[in-house]
């Protein structure tokens, strides 16, 4: 190599020699070309995200029947359809505390026999709409005697073995996009674990069509008992049943660890 | 300046490109990803510097900008890793930084691994970079341990890619993204071998081990008023041609580790082409007030040879310099 013309220059003088000036240019010019064009590519090749939606920042009224199996829910009817709009707290925790609160304003009556009004964030993916009771007990706008039971519908299907991924519904449906795998899996490890009902989600990579409620064979939800299974892609056996416009399936939560298929994931292929 | 630009641009591009391409990707997603790349980018950009510029020193310019890039890409994975936590972790059922590591609980198994984990440590290891990064530190520390802890960048490196190949890519269907990693990889790992192997080719390392004298080089290899280096007895030695005479001192700068054997003398004094600290030839001392020493060598000349004592007088040690016949 050339010295070219015995130039030297220390990082500190104002003034570089012009050769150093068009090699910090060059290289600048380089790394901005290779950032771009890294950026656009990736854009390209990023999954898509799927259509959900958390309405932040506005708070909806909706009034309806209270559930509590399989979750906490408001039954309720949107463009003349009667849907389950399942409850959830505010952050990483379930609204039971809200439930709670209502039982204690209802006295005696049982809470099937409630009317109620309650105001929260709303969270849709595609027909599924959850909501968030932002402001907890606050949510509470009314609560009504009625003189009749909702009717309520529940099939049971037989068992069953669904392949899909244990998600946290309250991210997957609307608050965070994307909401599922392996990025998301902590997440959804710590709002299972505050409460928000686990649901196992059919299908791979956000292509999900079909939702089951995770419950034991009591019928209660399973929380930290499905931990170690969320955010991967796993099979599961047990009875079906079909709640409203849910599905749920009852699982041996003692069973877990033995039951639970784990199947590997494809893009791994791409690492190893 | 140019570093903002570059920060901000890409920024730009990429909260627009997602508007544009991707309108249902959540605010919190596009940020976090945006400041991680960030980061992952100008970390090569860091890595490749030190041995482009070792290749040909018309590079030493961005090395001098180094710390402004390090501290950057510091405070661009610093937003990525604290909107993550806040995002992930927070308003949560324990506390956000104990959910980083005890969510995930899959230590045991490779792709399930917790990655996050990953990155946070990389994030300490590139803070205590960022936070000694200044020259307060460096005198404190003495030169060979701050640059001993800043070499931890390779650590941090390690870590990230990790981090990104058990996190991010296991989300992506396209082997593109991994592919982008590859190559980032290769050119940092290529940049680094051809410039130690140039480095080995170059100096030629000599055993010095119980001889007196060791033939270093010819007179005529050295340009007047700059050096050859050598490498005798494992330590890399500058010997510096100027003003008819010949001294050698250590290569090592006490500043930052530059190369002082790329330097020139200025003024009559051993100027380190990183940030200027000058050293006289005949002893290895800064001229006062400042008070930096090398180890100073023994030469001697046969015929137009240059032999060297491989054994280092102490640093600062004055020696008489040869003259050139
Ligand atoms: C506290 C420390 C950190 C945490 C909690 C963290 C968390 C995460 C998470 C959750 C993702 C996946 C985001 C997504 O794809 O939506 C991610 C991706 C990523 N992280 Fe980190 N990270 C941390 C530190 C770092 C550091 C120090 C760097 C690099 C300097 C880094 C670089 C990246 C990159 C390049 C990606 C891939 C971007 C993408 O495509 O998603 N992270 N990180
Ligand atoms: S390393 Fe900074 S002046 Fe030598």
């Amino acid at each position: 190599m050339m010295e070219q013309e015995n130039e030297f220059y220390i990082g500190w003088q104002e003034h570089a020699p012009s050769s150093f000036k068009s090699s910090r240019k060059g290289f600048f010019i380089i790394t901005l070309i290779v950032a771009i064009i890294f950026g656009i590519t990736y854009l390209f090749i990023e999954r898509p995200f799927i259509e959900s939606t958390f309405d932040f920042g506005n708070l909806t009224e909706l009034e309806g029947t209270l559930v509590e199996y399989p979750v906490f829910g408001l039954k309720t009817s949107i463009d003349d359809q009667t849907v389950t709009v399942p409850l959830v707290g505010f952050g990483k925790f379930d609204a039971l505390p809200v439930l709670d609160r209502i039982r204690s304003e209802a006295g005696d009556t049982p809470l099937e026999k409630l009317k109620v009004k309650l105001r929260g964030t709303i969270i849709q993916y595609r027909d599924r709409m959850w909501m968030e009771l932002t402001e907890g007990n606050g949510s509470i706008i009314e609560v009504n005697t009625m003189d009749h039971l909702p009717e309520r519908i529940i099939n049971n299907k037989g068992t069953k073995t669904v392949i899909g991924e244990i998600i946290d519904p309250k991210c997957f449906f609307g608050v965070m996009n994307p909401a599922y795998g392996k990025i998301h899996k902590s997440c959804a490890i710590r709002c299972i674990s505050g409460g928000i009902p686990p649901v196992l989600a059919v299908g791979e990579h956000g292509e999900f069509s079909d939702y089951y409620f995770l419950v034991d064979q009591q019928g209660h939800s399973v929380n930290k008992e499905v931990l170690a299974y969320v955010g991967i892609p796993v099979s599961l056996s047990g009875d079906v049943q079909q709640v409203d416009d849910w599905n749920v399936i009852k699982i041996s939560p003692g069973e877990l660890q033995t039951s639970v298929l784990i199947k590997l994931d494809n893009s791994f292929a791409y690492c190893f | 300046m140019g570093i903002l630009a570059f920060v901000l641009g890409f920024t730009l591009l990429f909260f627009i490109g997602h508007i544009v391409l991707h309108p249902n990707a959540t605010f919190e997603t596009i940020l976090i990803r945006n400041f991680g790349l960030l980061a992952f980018l100008l970390l090569h950009v860091i890595l490749i510097t030190g041995p482009l510029a070792r290749l040909n020193n018309k590079f030493l310019i961005i090395l001098y900008n180094r710390r402004h890039l390090g501290v950057t890409m510091f405070l661009m994975a610093l937003i990525h890793g604290a909107f993550s936590i806040m995002n992930f972790h927070s308003l949560g059922d324990i506390n956000p930084v104990k959910s980083v590591f005890l969510s995930n609980l899959r230590y045991d198994s490779l792709i399930h691994f917790p990655f996050q984990v990953l990155g946070f440590t990389a994030l300490v290891v590139l803070a205590l970079m960022a936070v000694t990064s200044h020259d307060f530190w460096l005198k404190n520390l003495g030169p060979k341990l701050w640059k001993a802890l800043h070499m931890m960048v390779y650590i941090a490196y390690a870590l990230i890619l990790l981090h990104v190949v058990l996190g991010a890519v296991q989300n992506e269907s396209s082997p593109v993204f991994f592919g982008s990693i590859l190559i980032g990889f290769i050119t940092v790992a290529s940049f680094h071998l051809i410039a130690a192997f140039r480095e080995k080719t170059v100096d030629m390392p000599i055993d010095g081990t119980g001889a007196d004298f060791v033939k270093a080089c010819m007179v005529s290899e050295i340009k007047e008023n700059r050096a050859k280096i050598i490498t005798v007895s494992g330590e890399r030695v500058a010997i510096f041609k100027y003003d008819g005479k010949l001294s050698a001192v250590n290569n090592f700068c006490r500043h930052q580790g530059g190369p002082l054997g790329e330097g020139k003398i200025v003024d009559g004094c051993i100027t380190c082409p990183w940030h200027g600290y000058q050293y006289l030839p005949e002893n290895g001392q800064s001229p006062p007030p400042f008070t930096e020493k090398v180890e100073t060598y023994q030469l001697k000349l046969d015929g137009d040879e240059v032999w060297i004592d491989p054994r280092p007088f102490p640093e600062g040690t004055a020696v008489a310099p040869i003259e050139i016949a």
